[in-house]
């Protein structure tokens, strides 16, 4: 009851704090009329009585002030009159508040939105039970990584100590046709996933609607189920509930769907939208089939990864031993969310490195912002002091001035950070994980907020808090001739702006070496040539054509239908287009020094006799394909240049031949031809040599079309699309795109990161840069009567001014010193993501050191020049 | 008129609950009360009278309405809640308590 009239005596005061101070007024006047009335009934004149009464009430403000002291909240109502002053102030010196904001703000927003990218990417759980207890198990082959075969992971099921279950998958165009007006449906190609049944089980999730798949529906005739999307549910059949039980036809066959999965279920990836069990056939089992499965696994209650590491790679021993494949093959066990996140990972710690350090600088000069406001005030707060302010009210006005700034940079902060992450999440290249969850994190941008608010607010409470503990007598001397109480103080300002020099270092080296590594990209020779080359992707249907010469014979016939095409020069068929990740081969080549079966991995690919005219890959030694390279022919591959060099340094590479693993059949090929090296995987990795199968003797169902102009205009797709058609109207086809297109795309993501780092190291330019003129700037104003001495003794003009300038210089030095030691470290973490330049670039470490040098040094001489400039006479009279 | 004596915070907090103890009053006559029950030793200055109200009022052991005055005028009536009428006796017994410990210090000293 009690409290209850306490919270609303205080709420009223607050809430109604003018109508409070009007009745009290009220009760005073009447108080007063009151005194004079009775004044006047003791028989005074009503003049005397008025003066009476006057006198013995005192001040109505005084009492006024006193009563309102008294009153519920009366702390609180002089916060928010403090903070209305530091408002006011912050009109009165715009440059001060706008610059306070800017740091705040940016200084959230960009901390925010990398952290909160970081987050959402590499450390937010993957949305499965127990998620690190998941596992993504490798083949290790030369120290790369392979994909598992169907047997490796049958066997890893058997290592029950280390694994709790194992299950296996691989991707599959699958070609949806949907049950509209005949002829008049676009085929759609799905991204889809070929898993065991156990998979949904393993990863812990079940279906939304429905069910997944049951045990045995990897039996071969069972197979025909399939579970949906939760995307492709919604966009292809209106997120019907009648779905499940309904036949829908994929690659010409008709599925069951059994079920709906969830929203949030993006596995493998976000791209996938349909799953279809795997049948394992029976020749997989005896490891004579080729490896592509993604295998996972879930650990054992009590297992370690360590521990399931040695387990996996003694099994990949024992299979090396039964099956006589893969001797010397270890096997890599992963954790899934490293292993999803392996690629980006390097990208991201730098971003998260560099947004650190811009924010401590953030930090940094936040504090000595407010931290030379609030000193200068020195005098007026012993003032304040002195006439009996209190301390703790002193403290709470000087935090009160500087809550206006930070209140409003962090609400821009937050603005700033929600717009950042969104710029990110759309400025991000395909491929990138998990992007979909990046959202601003709540506890990153409470950490990021509270860290320079609360640097804020000490910076400018310092002062009041110091003068806590010293008297009035040493707070004003340093106003005094010959003062040297400031000294403490410089000392500290100075250490602050080298460190933030200290922290850009690193920022701009690291910057420069990604602009370097751009601009060697740029100059690096792809080994074909981009221009004029459209590419779409298509895969077969087995059903429809079911043996290797069906389909080569298709192939020919949309290679012809697409070559009539008027103003298309050539017409080439690949299986995997350059620039696009690679596809790792291990093959036994016959060279003098091999050992028997030793395997050698290559980057292999399925070509048309046009191929390598199409996308402009020079033929140095022997000759193409042709069509008549077909499964009756002599078996015949055409290896890069450097496969050649590797193996056979010095002589040709014609008539010399490799074969395939002994799992896939050992069968011999002669080399025919040799054509340029390619940049097959990307344009900053190059890790393996080539070799080219002919499409009639190693058949592939998966191809990308190309399609090179004979004009400077790339051949538009409808066309392209219609002749395909006219081959085979139910022919799907996707992922349309330039191969100048695919050029770009390639190190957009290395771009991105070079643009981010440079933000970052503009802005630490800037800071540092307005750190240090804040320091010269009022070490001039400190030392204006020494300086005005100085010069009526004789110093001339530029002697001042190096005097004054060598305050900040001085600290930029020292700073730097520092910063190149972070920097040297800093640089040598970078080694996976430069491309042509050292790990410790000396060029990158010498431009940037330089660079901030240069800036810190006319950011000293600009304010100390006006030191320069002192009129002794006009400083001494001043006194 | 003799120069008005120094109270003790506490003491007048006291003495105005004291006085409203029986009726509601406005503001001056408390003033009046209590220079009238002390025979004019106590006077109590507005600057220390209108804090106080505020206090307890703040407290919850005073509440005010606006009424009419004797002089029909509009004027601020200060009444005990229970809550100041426990907090009353609680002073008084404290107060009676302190003056007699005075009073045996002063006579047997």
């Amino acid at each position: 009851m009690r409290l209850i009239h306490q919270i609303a005596t205080v709420f009223r005061a607050i809430a109604r704090s003018g109508r409070v101070d009007a009745d009290l007024a009220e009760e005073m006047r009447f108080h007063l009329e009151r005194e004079i009335q009775a004044n006047i009934a003791r028989g005074m004149s009503p003049d005397a009585a008025r003066r009476a009464a006057r006198l013995t009430f005192g001040s109505v403000d005084a009492v006024q002030e006193t009563s309102r002291d008294e009153r519920p909240g009366a702390a609180m109502r002089e916060w928010v009159r403090d903070v209305r002053f530091g408002a006011r102030l912050l009109r009165k010196s715009p440059a001060f508040g706008l610059t306070g904001v800017a740091l705040v703000a940016l200084g959230i927003g960009a901390a925010t939105a990398i952290f909160s990218v970081v987050y959402g990417v590499m450390l937010q759980p993957l949305p499965f039970r127990e998620p690190n207890r998941l596992v993504t198990i490798w083949l290790e082959r030369h120290s790369a990584r392979n994909y598992p075969a169907a047997a490796d992971a049958i066997a890893l099921r058997d290592l029950r100590d280390v694994f709790d279950d194992v299950s296996l998958f691989a991707n599959v165009n699958l070609n949806l046709v949907g049950d509209c007006a005949p002829g008049g449906c676009e085929p759609q190609r799905l991204e889809g996933a070929r898993v065991a049944p156990n998979l949904f089980s393993l990863l812990g999730v079940s279906a939304a609607l429905g069910r997944t798949f049951t045990a045995d529906e990897d039996q071969a005739g069972r197979e025909h189920v399939v579970v949906l999307g939760d995307a492709l549910w919604r966009a292809q059949f209106d997120a019907g509930p009648t779905i499940v039980g309904r036949q829908i036809r994929l690659n010409g066959s008709l599925y069951t769907v059994v079920g709906v999965m969830g929203p949030d279920f993006r596995y493998p990836s976000s791209d996938h939208q349909a799953w279809v069990p795997l049948v394992i056939r029976p020749a997989e089992l005896t490891r004579t089939e080729t490896e592509n499965y993604k295998v996972v696994a879930r650990l054992a209650p009590g297992a370690t990864l360590p521990e399931a590491r040695q387990a996996a790679t003694s099994l990949a021993k024992r299979l090396a031993a039964t099956y006589g494949v893969n001797v010397g093959a270890g096997m890599i066990v992963d954790s899934m969310l490293d292993d999803a996140t392996r690629e980006v990972r390097p990208f991201l710690t730098l971003l998260l490195a560099a947004v650190s350090f811009l924010l401590a600088i953030a930090c940094l000069n936040l504090s000595s912002l407010f931290g030379a406001r609030a000193s200068a005030r020195r005098g007026e707060l012993a003032v304040r002091l002195a006439l009996g302010a209190t301390r703790p009210r002193v403290i709470a006005q000087a935090i009160a001035e500087a809550v206006p700034i930070l209140a409003l940079g962090a609400v821009l902060g937050v603005a700033v950070a929600q717009w950042a992450v969104r710029l990110f999440v759309m400025g991000v290249p395909a491929g990138v994980p998990r992007i979909e969850n990046v959202a601003v994190s709540g506890p990153v941008l409470v950490v990021s907020l509270g860290l320079l608010v609360l640097t804020g607010l000490a910076a400018s409470a310092a002062p009041a808090v110091q003068a806590w503990s010293s008297d009035f007598a040493t707070m004003t001397k340093d106003g005094g001739r010959g003062s040297t109480a400031g000294r403490g103080r410089s000392i500290a300002r100075r250490v602050v702006v080298g460190a933030q020099i200290a922290f850009a270092i690193p920022l701009l080296v690291g910057a420069t070496m990604l602009i370097r590594s751009a601009i060697n990209l740029t100059h690096v020779d792809p080994g074909f040539r981009p221009a004029r080359i459209t590419t779409l992707k298509f895969e077969v249907s087995r059903n429809e054509h079911p043996s290797d010469r069906d389909v080569a014979d298709y192939y020919a016939r949309l290679v012809d239908a697409v070559h009539a095409i008027p103003g298309v020069a050539s017409v080439g068929l690949v299986n995997r287009i350059p620039l696009s990740g690679g596809q790792t081969n291990p093959v036994h080549i016959d060279h003098p020094t091999a050992r028997p079966d030793e395997l050698t991995n290559v980057d292999s690919r399925t070509v048309s006799p046009d191929y390598f005219e199409t996308m402009g890959i020079a033929l140095v030694a022997g000759r193409g394909f042709t069509e008549h390279d077909d499964a009756d022919a002599p078996l015949v591959a055409i290896v890069d240049e450097r496969l050649a060099r590797e193996m056979w340094p010095g002589e040709s590479a014609i008539g010399r031949r490799f074969r395939e693993p002994p799992w896939a059949g050992r069968r011999w090929f002669s080399i025919v031809g040799v054509v340029r090296h390619v940049r097959a995987v990307g344009l900053d990795v190059d890790p393996l040599p080539q070799v080219y199968w002919s499409y009639r003797q190693w058949t592939q169902d998966r191809m990308v079309l190309a399609v090179r102009s004979a004009t400077e205009a790339v051949v538009p797709v409808r066309p392209v699309i219609e002749a395909i058609r006219s081959v085979d109207a139910e022919q799907s086809v996707y992922d349309v795109q330039t191969m100048r297109r695919i050029v770009d795309e390639s190190v957009a993501s290395r771009r991105l990161v070079m643009r981010l780092m440079i933000g970052f190291s503009a802005l630490a330019l800037v800071l540092a840069a307005v750190g240090i003129y804040g320091v010269v700037a009022y070490g001039v104003t400190q030392r204006i009567r020494e300086f005005g001495v100085r010069v009526a003794l004789g110093a001339t003009a530029s002697e001042i001014t190096r005097l004054a300038a060598w305050q900040g210089t001085s600290s930029a030095l020292a700073g730097a010193a520092v910063g190149l030691v972070f920097a040297v470290g800093a640089a040598g973490a970078m080694r996976n993501l430069v491309f042509g330049v050292a790990p410790r670039d000396a060029i990158s470490i010498v431009c940037a050191t330089v660079l901030l040098l240069l800036v810190a040094f006319v950011a000293s001489y600009i304010p100390a020049k006006q030191a320069g400039a002192v009129d002794p006479g006009i400083t001494l009279r001043a006194e | 008129m003799t120069k008005p004596t120094d109270l003790v915070q506490g003491t007048l907090d006291l003495l105005i609950l004291r006085t409203i103890a029986t009726e509601k009053l406005h503001g001056w006559a408390i003033a009046q009360r209590i220079q009238l029950l002390s025979k004019d030793v106590l006077q109590v200055n507005q600057g220390s009278l209108y804090p106080a109200l505020q206090r307890l009022e703040r407290q919850g052991w005073i509440t005010a309405d606006w009424g009419v005055s004797e002089t029909s005028r509009r004027a601020r009536f200060y009444r005990l809640t229970s809550a100041g009428r426990r907090r009353l006796e609680q002073e008084r017994a404290d107060w009676e308590r302190l003056s007699a410990a005075i009073s045996l210090v002063m006579r047997t000293a």
